[in-house]
């Protein structure tokens, strides 16, 4: 059975109003189109890639993220429309769809080659990914578990991401 | 790595809540019976079961229908992964009843017997196919004897006026690749396969998994990446285009969506083998649909015949495609389920008789 080595851990805590700033910091700009819980999950998967050195090449990268509050700001913002009786926003409603990151993904991540989203703790990953990995060529795995505390405030957001090479 | 075979497979949705139920409701075509009246967009809808029943109520009729067909008890360790895009949204939306992802695990498994692990996963329309391929993965790579995999969506007015604001639903009916088609009908199900290491009548192939980021709620209009991922699901199979005997379609009636499948299929086939889609009667059931679809498909061919496709009636000339009108017999051999999910996700997998 092939062995999933970490190599590294990064852990990350804002407040709402820090994760703006920080999406800035890795990409330059913001998600065009993009929740901030997208942003949010993107930028500190993007900040653990970031730190490995040396970068890897032309690695062949599967990123799963878990969640067990996922877009908990966004959904509250379109149930909030539904209760007044409109229809909720267009990429409100987009945003609140977890695995859209994963559009926005493609273009942020070099050689990504699959985005899997589930519901629950990181831990419970770890028993699945030599069932996930079978059959595909990944060298890298970035695995992290995002979630803010209090889902439908938002005030926090969280995010703990572990990269991950086939041993 | 060890084949994997499927069993049984059970269905709760719009078409009925069993085999005899499902397969009348395609072969007759029976169009979509309800309706949701979003604000300023009332649509159709394909309703299960009677909407004014509460979420859990609708949850325990569900896994009765479907456990029903699965041939239980099955052994108690058999791990559970479960596909859902919005069963979370809707409880959320039923007014704070919302079911922690270790509260649903905790229903099914408790109704079903069982106690071993489980996982859920969450990728829009793709999200029961995510949970076919890690279960597939777990029983080819010894880690299982067997799995339980679900596709759970149930009705919940979030999902709906979402999509309607999008511009995404039809007003009318589902028309899955027919000149007049203007959008989705949106449908719940429940729906679940055992598949097992041991024999059985269907062997399962592994999914080839794709991802395509053109837009949100579109794919590359050529159809290439479509094809790409058909292609590599032939190959996983160990086919060649030829020896496919029919393809389960994602066709559900979105203009682009259809039109870059139909090219797709170009790409691919030589030849195109029968094709259809099952949303004119199941409406697009979203996370559940891969194994929704799987199910019903399979209930049809266990009788020998591929459904029509409902709602079909006028030929799009730049999609060159008919998919079958009325049942047709089905001559034993592989079948190739496609499907395509909101945020980008492809999947394509082969399923044959082991017979």
């Amino acid at each position: 059975m092939v062995i999933w080595m970490p190599l590294g851990e990064t852990r990350t805590d804002l407040s709402r109003d820090q994760v703006h700033a920080f999406v800035r910091a890795q990409f330059g700009s913001g998600l065009r189109r993009a929740g901030i819980s997208a942003e949010f999950t993107l930028a500190t998967a993007a900040a653990a890639w970031g730190g490995l050195h040396p970068a890897p090449e032309a690695p062949c990268l599967a990123l799963i993220f878990t969640s067990r509050t996922f877009t908990g700001t966004e959904t509250a913002a379109c149930l909030a429309d539904l209760r007044a009786g409109t229809l909720p926003m267009p990429f409100q409603f987009v945003a609140s769809q977890p695995h859209l990151a994963a559009a926005h993904a493609l273009g942020l991540f070099p050689g990504l080659d699959q985005v899997v989203t589930l519901v629950g703790p990181a831990g419970d990953v770890d028993a699945l990914l030599p069932a996930l990995a079978r059959r595909r060529a990944w060298t890298h795995v970035l695995l992290g578990e995002v979630w803010t505390p209090a889902p439908k405030s938002g005030d926090r957001f969280l995010a703990n991401w572990q990269v991950r090479v086939r041993g | 790595m060890r084949p994997v075979f499927l069993s049984h497979a059970g269905l709760w949705c719009g078409a009925g809540s069993t085999p005899a139920g499902v397969r009348r409701a395609l072969a007759a075509m029976d169009p979509p019976r309800g309706r949701l009246d979003l604000p300023g967009h009332p649509v159709p809808y394909v309703h299960a079961t009677d909407p004014a029943r509460p979420f859990r109520a609708r949850l325990e009729e569900a896994l009765a229908a479907v456990g029903a067909a699965l041939d239980l008890p099955l052994a108690s360790g058999t791990p559970m992964l479960l596909g859902t895009s919005s069963l979370l949204i809707g409880g959320s939306e039923a007014g704070g009843t919302l079911p922690e992802p270790s509260e649903l695990l905790a229903i099914v498994q408790e109704r079903w017997g069982l106690q071993g692990r489980g996982w859920i996963f969450s990728s829009a329309c793709a999200s029961a196919v995510h949970a076919l391929d890690a279960a597939v993965g777990l029983i080819e790579g010894g880690q299982a004897e067997e799995a339980l995999v679900l596709g759970v969506e149930l009705l919940n007015r979030y999902t709906p006026a979402g999509f309607a604001s999008l511009w995404l639903l039809s007003p009318t009916g589902a028309r899955p690749l027919d000149a007049g088609r203007d959008g989705l009908v949106l449908g719940e199900a429940v729906a679940a396969v055992r598949l097992s290491a041991r024999s059985g009548p269907w062997r399962v192939h592994p999914p080839a998994l794709g991802f395509d980021a053109t837009s949100p709620t579109g794919f590359t209009p050529d159809g290439s990446t479509i094809a790409a991922v058909m292609a590599e699901a032939l190959a996983l199979a160990g086919h060649g285009p030829e020896s496919i005997r029919a393809v389960k379609l994602q066709a559900s009636g979105a203009p682009g969506t259809d039109a870059a499948e139909a090219r797709a299929l170009r790409l691919v086939f030589p030849e195109a083998p029968p094709v259809f889609s099952l949303k004119g009667v199941l409406g697009h059931t979203l996370g559940a649909s891969g194994i929704a679809e799987l199910a019903a498909t399979l209930m049809c061919l266990e009788e020998g015949w591929l459904p029509p496709t409902a709602g079909f009636g006028t030929e799009d000339p730049d999609l060159g495609l008919c998919p079958t009108r009325t049942v047709q017999p089905w001559a034993p051999g592989p079948v190739l389920f496609n499907l395509q999910g909101f945020g980008g996700c492809l999947a394509s997998w082969i399923v044959e008789p082991a017979w």
